[in-house]
């Protein structure tokens, strides 16, 4: 009776007729054989609407190497995604990338920098014919951001990706000691962080850990998983909504991002992942799908040993730019411990101890570099938060 | 999971962060950075010299006992120096231009002048539906993008004062 009792209590918080109807005049038992039989209706409607999008998204799930098979199958598909570059096209990288840019950027106090012109139509008309023609003026600020360009940029001159338009900027965030950087080759340092340095080879030791994740495609590898899992919960969503379907239970999430389960199936198919090209990419859509990118990144972050490896392209990117590797120690040593706590940041020790073992080896970058003060001109460290 | 199973687990983890790890070794390859760079016959930025191309391939010897910013190399059967910062365990990949994985060679990708496109529709839009802060936020990233532009004929003459390279 208990069963039965509880059984009628999940179908009328589910309001189905059928089971009202019975239960309503008194045939309990045919309330509950309802409800079961609605549960099972719902249940299809869900895996129809599941298989679907499924096959919707596989090109997107093939692009990360997410593939059905035995172990060794699926090891393939990772290794032939990675070469791939996880089907993210240069296009496509630098479009979510400022997206993305912008999200991480507008935390704290937003960009550190002094800008003229803050009209974004006049600024787009500008840098679309020529990105030159939009310029920093003179200021405190600005000669920070014009140091931090130039020692990112010519960090970046030694890695695998040279020839990439980098954009290196500030965020206005004292509390916050962080780094980030998204596709397409946007670095942002807080000034938390920037607060913590004492000279210019631990400004480029940070600035070299974020450029290896970009050469390494690690943001690329999270957002192209983050975009294939998207898919598949909008374009479920569109289908249940398609089949009449938006109240079944254990289809809320899907059916409250089923709007843009249209535009992530053509998303899904065509252009190369251009979101400037596509006509149903507008405001809201990129609100929901950057968004959704971002909290991803905050949630997973990257893996261990992206992590190691960015820090062992770090170090090297650090020499190729003429400075000394012992500056990223000292560096990783001033981090808050509870990067490791809460992210998936290996430990600050581990990190040390690592970058110690190329040291012991003798490796390219272990000794001969050089840890100059910051210049003149750039006032250190950049002036607190009003 | 059995306790030893687990050890082995762990074992296996640091033994891949390990692997991960593995740097450049003397005996290794090493590309050439920049324009214009030179390999020394000694271990100092002056006197004879070879002109070197950038991306050309050396073996890395280490660097000199006398100046461990000058690194000895072998180029072409010819023993020489050049100063780290001249040096690049990486050489330029190529880019991602298609969705199916194609790529094209890093050179013909920095001629495209596709590289130099400047923040994109898609990220208007975001900023726009995010209200003024991400405007304005956006805004500054644009003057970053035209700045980042301009300074890049200011990093020979940065690495030369800050003491990183450059000849004598």
């Amino acid at each position: 009776m208990k069963r039965v009792i509880v059984i009628l209590s999940v179908s009328l918080v589910l309001v189905n007729c059928a089971s009202l109807r019975a239960a309503s005049s008194g045939n309990l038992a045919g309330a509950a054989q309802a409800a079961a039989a609605e549960a099972e209706a719902a249940a299809r409607k869900l895996k129809e609407a599941k298989d679907k999008a499924d096959a919707d998204c596989k090109p997107l799930n093939t692009r990360i190497g997410s593939i059905d098979g035995d172990d060794a199958a699926k090891a393939k598909a990772l290794e032939e995604a990675k070469a791939k570059g996880y089907g993210v096209s240069w296009t496509e990288e630098r479009a979510i990338g400022g997206a993305i840019a912008v999200g991480y950027a507008k935390t704290g106090k937003g960009l550190f920098v002094d800008i003229s012109e803050k009209k974004l139509e006049e600024l787009q008309k500008k840098a679309a014919k020529d990105r030159k023609a939009v310029k920093l003026s003179a200021s405190e600020k600005n000669d920070l951001n014009m140091f931090i360009q130039v020692v990112g940029d010519h960090v970046a001159l030694g890695s695998t990706r040279p020839g990439i338009s980098w954009t290196f900027s500030v965020i206005d965030n004292d509390d916050t000691v962080n780094a980030y950087s998204t596709p397409g080759g946007y670095i942002l340092i807080t000034t938390g962080l920037l607060r913590l340095m004492e000279n210019e080879a631990q400004l480029a030791a940070v600035l070299a850990h974020e450029i290896a994740h970009v050469q390494q495609r690690h943001s690329i590898k999270s957002y192209a998983g983050a975009k294939a899992t998207s898919c598949n919960i909008a374009v479920t969503g569109y289908y249940l909504v398609e089949a009449g379907a938006s109240n079944i239970p254990g289809g809320e999430e899907f059916v409250k991002n089923a709007k843009f389960g249209k535009t992530m199936k053509a998303f899904a198919k065509d252009n190369d992942g251009d979101l400037d090209k596509n006509p149903d990419v507008d405001v809201d859509f990129m609100r929901w799908f950057t968004n959704r990118i971002i909290d991803f990144q905050n949630l997973t972050g990257n893996a261990k040993e992206d992590e190691y490896d960015a820090d062992r392209i770090g170090f090297e990117l650090m020499a190729a730019g003429g400075y000394d590797t012992k500056e990223f120690d000292k560096i990783i040593d001033k981090l808050p411990s509870s990067w490791a706590l809460f992210s998936h940041h290996p430990s600050n020790g581990d990190r040390i101890e690592a970058l110690g073992k190329l040291r012991t080896e003798g490796a390219f970058g272990a000794d001969g570099g050089k840890a100059p003060a910051f210049p003149a001109n750039v006032k250190w460290p950049p002036k607190p938060a009003s | 999971m059995k306790r030893e199973a687990r050890w082995a687990l762990i074992a296996l983890a640091v033994v891949c962060a390990a692997s991960a790890m593995a740097g450049v070794a003397k005996g290794g390859k090493l590309y050439i950075k920049g324009t214009g760079v030179s390999m020394w016959d000694k271990p100092e930025a002056s006197g004879k010299k070879t002109a070197l191309k950038n991306g050309d391939e050396v073996t890395w010897n280490g660097p000199s006992e006398k100046d461990k910013s000058m690194h000895e190399v072998m180029f072409k059967n010819k023993k020489g120096f050049v100063q780290m910062a001249n040096l690049t365990p990486n050489k330029p990949a190529d880019e991602v231009t298609s969705s199916d994985g194609k790529t094209t060679s890093a050179q013909a990708f920095a001629s495209s002048g596709a590289a130099t496109k400047a923040m994109s529709e898609s990220g208007i839009k975001y900023a726009k539906g995010e209200g003024p802060s991400a405007e304005e936020t956006a805004a500054g990233l644009i003057h970053l993008e035209g700045s980042s532009e301009e300074q890049k004929k200011n990093i020979a003459d940065h690495v030369k004062k800050a003491g990183l390279g450059g000849e004598k």
